[in-house]
Order: C-alpha cells, then structure tokens, then sequence
C-alpha cells in the first residue's frame, strides 16, 4: 500500500473531533502527570492505561499517542526546573537546564526544549511513516527462530544500557521474565506458579509491577531519603520565549540532536539514554563556548531533548513493526495493545490498518498540540511542581493503588503490588534498574512464544536457532554483549 | 580514627547488601527451579512442554546472581547505597497495610484516607488534620469521578447509602 495514501487515511480517522478531542486529552493529561516530580512517562501511562479501559481501541490509542509523547514534554519541565530528572534520558538535559533555571534564564531553557522537542518529534514522526512500512516487509520474512533470536538481543542490550553493570540489569530482567511466567501456559492449559493463588491463574498484569516499581518502590525511596535531600523549585512567570541569538544557538543542535536520536530509538536495541550522552558530547565540541558547558549552555537543553524526543519516536519503530519493545514505556504500550486482543507487528498494520495509521497521524497532531499548551502554559506546570512533597507522594501512592485496584476489583492484586513494591525499593537502594524487569514481563512471554514455535516447527531440534544466519548473528551478537566485557577485562590483565 | 573506622564498618554492611541481592537472586533462581519440577505434564501434545523455559529463566537467574555476587565481593570501590529512614518506611508500609484491611469493609474513600495522612506523615507533614481534609476530598471526588465519569466501581463501605443517593 502506498505510504501517503496510509498516512492520509489516518489522518482522516484522527481528525474527527472526537479524537482531536482524546488527543488533546492525552497531551494534557501526560503533560499533567509528566511534570509530577518523580513521575517519568513509563509510570504516566501505567497510571493513566486504567482510565482508557472504557473506550474503544483507535480512541484508546490515539489517547495514548498524546500521553506518551506528554509525559515526555513534562519530564523535561521537571529535569529543568527542579533537577530532578523523572527518567534516564533526561539527566543530560537536567545540567545545564537547571543551571539556567539558576541563573534566570529558566523560561528559555523551557522553550528551546519545548521548540527542539516538537522539531524532533515531527522529524522522527516523519521518519517512522515511511521506515514502518519497510521494517513490516522485513519483518514478514522472520521466522520464529529470527523472531527469537532478535528478543535475546533485545534482552541483551536492554539490560546493558540500563543498568551499571550488566549484571545488574540482567538481575532485572529476569525477575521480570519470571513474574511473566506465573499463570496458566496458554499451549498446554497448565498452571505455572500460580502457588495455588485462583487470582494468579491469568498471569500478573504489567500495570501491577510497573507501578510497583515505579509508584511504590519510588516512594519507598524518596521516603526514606527525605530527610537528607533538600530540593529547590525554580521560577518561571507567564509564557516562555527565547532570544534571537538563542534561536540561532539553538537550531543547529535541535537538528542534529534528531538525527542521532531516531536511529538509536529504531533499532531494536533502544533506548533514549545514549543518543542523548552523545548528542551533548557533540555540541560541546562543536561548540565555541565550550566554557559554558555545565553552567547552562542552551545548546546542552536543546541538543539532548531533541535526541530524547526523535528516539521517542524511533522507539515506536521496532514496538509497532515487530512487537519488539525497548523502553519500559514501551513495554506498557504492548500491554496495552493486549488488553484491547491486539498484538503490534506486521499482520497489525494488515488487519487494523485504521488503527495503526490514526495511532501515526495522532502523533503529529499530539506534538503540535504539546507545542501550543507548553509554550503559554508553562506558569500553570511550574505550579504544578509546587506542590508540597507529601501531599504529592501521599496523592502518587493513592492513584497508583487506585489504578492497580481497578483492574479486577481484588485485593490480591494490592498485596501483589505492595510484594513488588518491596522489591522495587530494595532495586533502587542497589542501584539495580527497574525499567528492563518491567520489559521482561512483557517480553518474555512472547519470546518463550516463539522459542517453543521455532522448536516445534523443527520438530525439537535446537540447532534450529543457529542454521538461520540471521538468528545465528542475532545470537552472536547478544553473546558478545554478555561476555565480551569480561573477557576483554581478563585479556587486558594478562596483558598488563 | 573514629571516623575512619566508621567509614569502614559502613563500607563492609553495605557490600554485605549487595552481596545479599546477589545471594537472594541465587536462592530465587533455585526456588524457581523447585517449583518448576512441580509444573504440571499435562496430556496435550506439544513438542516443547511447559517446563522448558521455566528451566532456562531458573538457571539464568542461578547464574546472573552468582555474578553479582562475585562482583560485590570483589569491589573495592566504596559502595553507593545511600542511607535509609526506616521510620518513614514503616509508616508508608503500615498506611499501605491499613488501606488493605480497610478497603473492602470501610470502603475506598476511608482507606485511602488513611493511606494519604499515613503516607504524607512519613514525609514529613507536621499537619494530620488538614491532611485528613485534603485526602479525604481528593478521595471522594476520584470516587465519585471514576463511578460517574468512567463507569469504575470502587467498595463504596461506609459512604454506599450515600454514594447511591447521589448517583
């Protein structure tokens, strides 16, 4: 099917008022809750996927286009203004944001990555639009084995990119695989540690652990730092605009920050963290003030928001064409997907093209809308910073065990949160990352899926995975990334 | 020298920590592997039963723990782990057990009341009244919002003959 003619299709799904109006809904609302302190966009659309429960699908989505891309807008509100970044990727843009903040220059810092990240946004929106459909045709040719083989690599380079030591996200991501495990095996009808529990036979729903995680475990956290961490809002009156010579400072790194980031978020080896570390090296040696780095140079805000933003989009990528998440964000958008019977990947854009193309559409208009709320709004977010800490917390931990409740109206589902909860604040105390746990619940079911089909089709022979050059290479590559660090450690010693 | 010894005492227990994850990701890893040999064969024919994976998950995790184990044993550098109050931690932890045990005979908008005055004490709040004030509007409006606007149903408890003449 021809690209345009798709995108156009969508957008007359998504231009209907009442989705205009579920877009705008999703902006604000992730914008919302996006700037809550503590908040990053994983934990906004866990919160917010119970309250799409009653709509219908397209409407559903297009809803979350606007939350996803919201959450991301006001987590670099927060980064900004109280140095307190709700997520990875934006700890780059929290050091020379804040020093801005610090030195009064707070609402051009908020509108360059507000401008920079609805330039980057669209540019990777564009760029999504015409490499779906080219990653669906690819993606036709995979057979289960491929399929696997992409997942472990996807495991792989989740847990060493998040974690300190791979290790570490490794932990993670394996305690998430196994809380996947738990309920009945959909190919043979048996139950898998269930512990006897009837509630746990449907399996442990994605918005349970990452808002335990999240929610609980974050404000386990906080709590118990409270006392020795003093934190400072910084003002920022009426609407945000920027200079001439920032425009001119700021263009070039928006550009540059969107095409490093889109490739980084596509691969099925995402992640927002890295194209923002390298979009900031890269400003600060191209620039001419290197002097200003760290002390609230607008190219560090611009360059690295940019970055955030395009991977945002690239993310999509892989979670649309191939089911493949790489963000926990992602992740929970999979789940939703789920929850609605559908499962992305090539046969969606087949079967539910309407679905799929409005969702792309939504993310144009969504950014657009963003662009408009944020820049005359940004007093009423800052407001929003100002709530004090506990009666935000007390409020963070009411919703999330709202939202966690009204799954199934079951008070096992709590004990299960406050259980995951527990593990999360024992995950941050030793800095094990949350984020791949919450990619391996949702993936690793799906990579048992296709383990077992790639086995059956072969009829038990696990040589299968290793006949296929792709899958073989796949494999390779996600073990180098497992053992290479060592061994290249263990080489360099007897060298020495 | 005092401190110095401090220091080095608060080093130890904190690499004892993480040793601890790393020994608890073992010890999971093998309580895995125990209950997987108690999943059930059933009779449906697959070529790939429902104890394969579990069986990889389990030693992955063996393997992974061992790992970081070994590297919390071999780490000189000092550990991060910051320090912790457990005060507030026991006081968020008894607001979120108060809210289970009240949820579904109280009802919604009383346990989570509880929970916000018990959550805000723990950070700090010098204010229980106004709290309870804040947390109880906030909880009734939600209650009242996600009934009407989204059709939820939340344990109404002592506030249903109310609830129901309103809506």
């Amino acid at each position: 099917m021809d690209t345009l003619g798709a995108l156009f299709q969508g957008f007359s799904v998504a231009v209907t008022p009442m989705n205009l109006v579920w877009a705008f809904v999703g902006v604000a609302l992730g914008t919302f809750v996006g700037v809550l302190p503590g908040i990053g966009p994983a934990l906004t659309v866990a919160l917010l996927l119970p309250a799409t429960y009653t709509l219908e699908p397209t409407a559903a989505f297009i809803m979350f286009a606007g939350i996803y891309y919201g959450g991301m807008y006001g987590g670099s509100t927060t980064a900004i203004l109280l140095n307190t970044p709700g997520e990875s990727a934006s700890i780059i843009t929290a050091i020379d944001g804040n020093a801005m903040a610090r030195q009064g220059r707070g609402a051009s810092a908020l509108a360059t990555a507000a401008i920079g990240s609805f330039i980057a946004g669209t540019i990777a929106t564009v760029a999504l639009t015409f490499l779906a459909p080219v990653m669906v045709e690819i993606a036709l040719q995979f057979g289960a084995a491929e399929y696997f083989a992409l997942m472990v690599l996807a495991f792989t380079t989740v847990s060493a990119l998040l974690g300190s030591s791979i290790f570490r996200g490794l932990a993670s991501l394996f305690l998430g695989v196994t809380l996947g495990l738990v309920g009945i095996d959909l190919q043979t009808g048996q139950a898998r540690f269930a512990l006897g529990v009837p509630q746990l036979l449907g399996g442990i729903d994605v918005v349970i652990v990452a808002v335990g995680l999240f929610a609980v475990g974050e404000t386990f956290f906080v709590a118990a730092r409270h006392r020795w961490e003093q934190e400072e809002i910084l003002p920022v009156k009426g609407s945000v605009w920027m200079t001439r010579d920032e425009w001119k400072r700021s263009w070039k790194p928006w550009l540059r920050g969107s095409a490093l980031g889109f490739p980084f978020g596509a691969l099925p080896a995402g992640g927002a963290e890295i194209p923002t570390f390298l979009s900031y090296m890269l400003e600060k040696r191209l620039s001419k003030r290197k002097e200003e780095f760290g002390k609230g140079a607008i190219e560090g805000v611009a360059g690295p928001e940019a970055a955030n933003n395009s991977a945002a989009a690239g993310v999509l990528v892989p979670l649309l064409t191939l089911g493949l998440p790489t963000s926990a964000t992602a992740a929970i958008l999979i789940a939703a997907f789920q929850q609605y019977g559908l499962q992305p990947g090539p046969l969606l854009f087949a079967n539910e093209p309407d679905l799929v193309w409005g969702l792309i559409a939504s993310l144009y208009i969504g950014n657009l809308m963003l662009l408009v709320l944020n820049l005359p709004m940004a007093g009423v977010w800052v407001r929003v910073l100002a709530i004090p800490r506990p009666l935000l917390y007390a409020g963070i931990l009411v919703f999330a065990t709202l939202g966690t409740y009204t799954l199934n109206n079951s008070v096992v589902d709590l004990v299960l949160l406050y259980v995951i909860g527990a593990l999360g604040f024992v995950m941050r105390l030793y800095s094990i990352p949350v984020a791949p746990a919450v990619i391996g619940l949702i993936l690793g079911p799906l990579a048992e899926q296709q383990f077992r089909r790639a086995l059956s089709i072969s009829q038990g022979d696990a040589t299968v995975f290793f006949t296929s050059p792709l899958s073989a290479s796949l494999l390779a590559i996600a073990a180098i990334i497992v053992v290479g660090p060592t061994i290249w450690r263990l080489v360099r010693r007897r060298k020495t | 020298m005092a401190r110095n010894l401090k220091v080095a005492r608060n080093l130890k227990s904190a690499h004892l920590g993480e040793a601890g994850f790393g020994l608890g990701v073992m010890l999971f890893g093998m309580l895995v592997a125990v209950l997987t040999t108690n999943i059930p064969i059933g009779p449906a024919y697959s070529a790939v039963g429902p104890r394969v994976f579990p069986w990889l998950v389990s030693g992955a995790l063996i393997v992974v723990g061992l790992m970081l184990l070994i590297e919390s044993l071999r780490s000189t550098e000092p550990s991060d782990r910051p320090e912790v109050d457990w005060r507030a931690i026991g006081i968020v932890g008894l607001g979120l057990a108060a809210q289970l045990l009240l949820m579904t005979g109280a009802g919604f908008v009383v346990a989570s009341t509880v929970l916000f005055v018990a959550v805000a004490r723990a950070f700090g709040s010098r204010r229980p009244l106004l709290d309870t004030v804040i947390g109880l509007v906030l909880c009734a409006v939600t209650q009242i919002g996600f009934t009407w606007g989204l059709g939820l149903r939340l344990p109404a408890g002592i506030f249903a003959g109310f609830l129901k003449g309103l809506l």
